[in-house]
């Protein structure tokens, strides 16, 4: 009996300190996002008082109110809407239609194809960027959305992940497509993609964070500040307003918190997506 | 499960015309943007080549004997490989840490979960806004904290060195959930008739978990490490944020892919460029090569 006792005893001590652990962490982890957050709302009297405050004296909402009526930051945001939503709907697209060929159909060449798909899915983008830019230069894509958007439209990721679910669509739902007389494409939208609804969704959202998140190709197909996107738009902080604390992270808490109101609402997905996507190799 | 040939979904023309129309022009499209650019970089590397003047002549492997006696090439590359190491290393270590943590399934798991992903799916230019702000010499919640404290402050982005630690930190704390997810999909996989069987036993959790979780986790762990290498022998945002460009203090750190970038993107060296994008490529491709090696022996 006392063995029990002192068993369960130590299971619940555990526990707590576990509990105790997690707690610490989370609060580590999150706290540059508090520390961001608290700091653009303060003025810059509040932001370099000695000794510190937590939170502002006042709430100081100038920042916001300066960013919010530069035409130019809005102008980011619209530009990174535009990039990953163009980009997210065909590379999807894309990759949904050729997934279905590649689980489903037999045709000569198809090995052959598949593997090549495969094989560029290990070679970093970093690997063949100067041909992309050297190509975007010759075809006046500089600083144009096309120029942005066009890397990104075919996903070797999204061929082989689409292909990887569609498998497991069994043959007799689309064969009794047939017989009701639908011809491919039709079976394609009305069996084959509603029933690829949730692989889908996940696949669209893993592209549409990567295509938000991109880096290198913006900053190297575009010049003027107007075809900037977010991610890039927000660099100049750490150069025009290298100071300018309280504006800087007014910018970064712009930056951060719809792309962290987007996870929360799509948790699921995200996680599922990220897991999932993991899986890859 | 493919279609035995004898049992055809749909008739040979039909089926041919659809695979053409899908096909061609998806195949056609990743020729352009990326087959083609692949084997020009390939090709490229063996050629004088800037991008003022093009093209110009074959001059062998002159740009990969350049770059090995290059200065910038050779910091580049130690740089990338010991930020990869500690990054990869600490990250791994702790994302299983937390995903044990988590897996013991307490009224709060998934709370803890989502918050300790969060910053997995941030973009990391506002990320490196932040930290630079906490980590700032004279203002930054860091320093002031130390200071009040009683400890010297640490000057986070002056030197090199520190430079290179402040973005491992940045980067570990960024994708310690992502690490933690995969491990907990590992972590559910294991049966509980193990731990059931051990507690009988009366083993103690940590040997609960270095005989029978860690074994058991050996090929999620490989996985995410190889992953983790990866990504991280590809860094360059971090880099590019904190410790270049208008910043004060000379701590520039460069590693393999800002040095691509700066080679062609600034000095306009294509062909000395190519040749390291190259050689990173082919450390991917052994990285990934030894993983896939390491999964098959495993079963």
């Amino acid at each position: 009996m006392t063995g029990s006792i002192n068993f369960r005893l130590r299971k619940k001590a555990n526990a707590i300190g576990i509990e105790a652990i997690l707690i610490l962490s989370s609060l580590v982890i999150i706290f540059p996002f508090f520390w961001m957050i608290v700091t653009s709302l303060k003025s810059d009297a509040d932001i370099f008082k000695i000794p510190l405050t937590i939170f502002p004296g006042r709430l100081f909402l100038e920042n916001y109110k300066e960013l919010l009526a530069d035409s130019m930051f809005l102008r980011f945001y619209y530009n990174s809407l535009v990039v990953s939503v163009i980009g997210t709907v065909l590379s999807t697209f894309t990759s949904l239609i050729a997934g279905f060929v590649f689980a489903k159909f037999r045709f000569p060449g198809k090995n052959f194809l598949f593997f090549i798909i495969l094989a560029t899915l290990m070679v970093p983008f970093q690997c063949y960027i100067i041909p992309l830019y050297i190509m975007s230069v010759s075809m006046g894509l500089i600083d144009t959305y096309t120029g942005l958007i066009f890397p990104i439209v075919i996903s070797s990721f999204g061929i082989f992940f689409v292909r990887q679910n569609m498998q497991s669509i069994p043959d007799s739902l689309i064969e009794a497509a047939k017989i009701d007389g639908a011809s491919i494409w039709r079976t394609f939208f009305t069996i084959v993609l509603p029933l690829s609804a949730s692989s889908g969704v996940a696949l669209a959202i893993f592209q549409f964070m990567t295509a938000w998140g991109d880096f290198i190709w913006p900053l190297v197909v575009t010049n003027s500040q107007k075809m900037f996107v977010l991610e890039l738009g927000l660099t100049r902080f750490r150069g025009e307003f290298v100071d300018d604390y309280g504006l800087m992270m007014t910018g970064a808490t712009l930056g951060i918190v719809p792309v962290v109101l987007f996870f929360l609402a799509f948790r699921r997905y995200i996680i599922e997506g990220v897991t999932l996507s993991g899986m890859k190799s | 499960m493919t279609i035995p040939a004898k049992k055809k979904l749909f008739n040979d023309k039909e089926q041919a015309a659809f695979i053409i129309a899908v096909l061609a022009p998806i195949i056609t499209g990743f020729l352009i943007i990326r087959i083609i650019p692949i084997g020009q970089t390939f090709v490229g590397s063996f050629f004088n080549w800037s991008l003022i003047d093009g093209l110009g002549n074959f001059i062998g492997v002159r740009n990969y004997v350049k770059l090995f006696a290059d200065k910038s090439f050779y910091s580049s590359f130690m740089n990338t490989m010991s930020f990869t190491f500690f990054t990869t290393l600490i990250s791994v270590v702790l994302g299983l840490f937390f995903a044990y943590l988590i897996n013991r399934k307490l009224p709060f798991s998934s709370a803890y979960e989502t918050i300790i992903f969060i910053p997995v799916v941030l973009t990391f230019v506002p990320v490196c806004l932040v930290w630079m702000w906490l980590l700032d010499w004279e203002n930054g919640f860091i320093n002031v904290m130390l200071k009040t404290l009683g400890f010297p402050r640490i000057s986070w982005l002056a030197t090199p060195a520190m430079s290179m630690v402040s973005v491992i930190i940045v980067s570990v704390w960024k994708v310690i959930g992502y690490n933690m997810i995969i491990f907990s999909v590992g972590l559910k996989s294991i049966s509980r008739t193990f731990y059931e069987a051990a507690e009988i036993d009366g083993a103690r959790p940590w040997t609960i978990f270095r005989r029978i979780t860690l074994p058991l986790l050996k090929p999620i762990t490989l996985f995410v490490t190889v992953m983790s290498v990866i990504n991280n022998l590809k860094v360059f945002t971090q880099f590019y944020i904190m410790t270049q460009g208008k910043q004060g203090g000379g701590a520039q750190v460069d590693v393999l892919v800002s040095d691509i970038y700066a080679r062609s993107f600034v000095y306009y060296r294509m062909g000395s460029a190519s040749a390291e994008a190259m050689i990173l490529l082919v450390v991917v491709l052994a990285i990934t090569w030894t993983q896939f090696k390491l999964a098959h022996e495993e079963e």
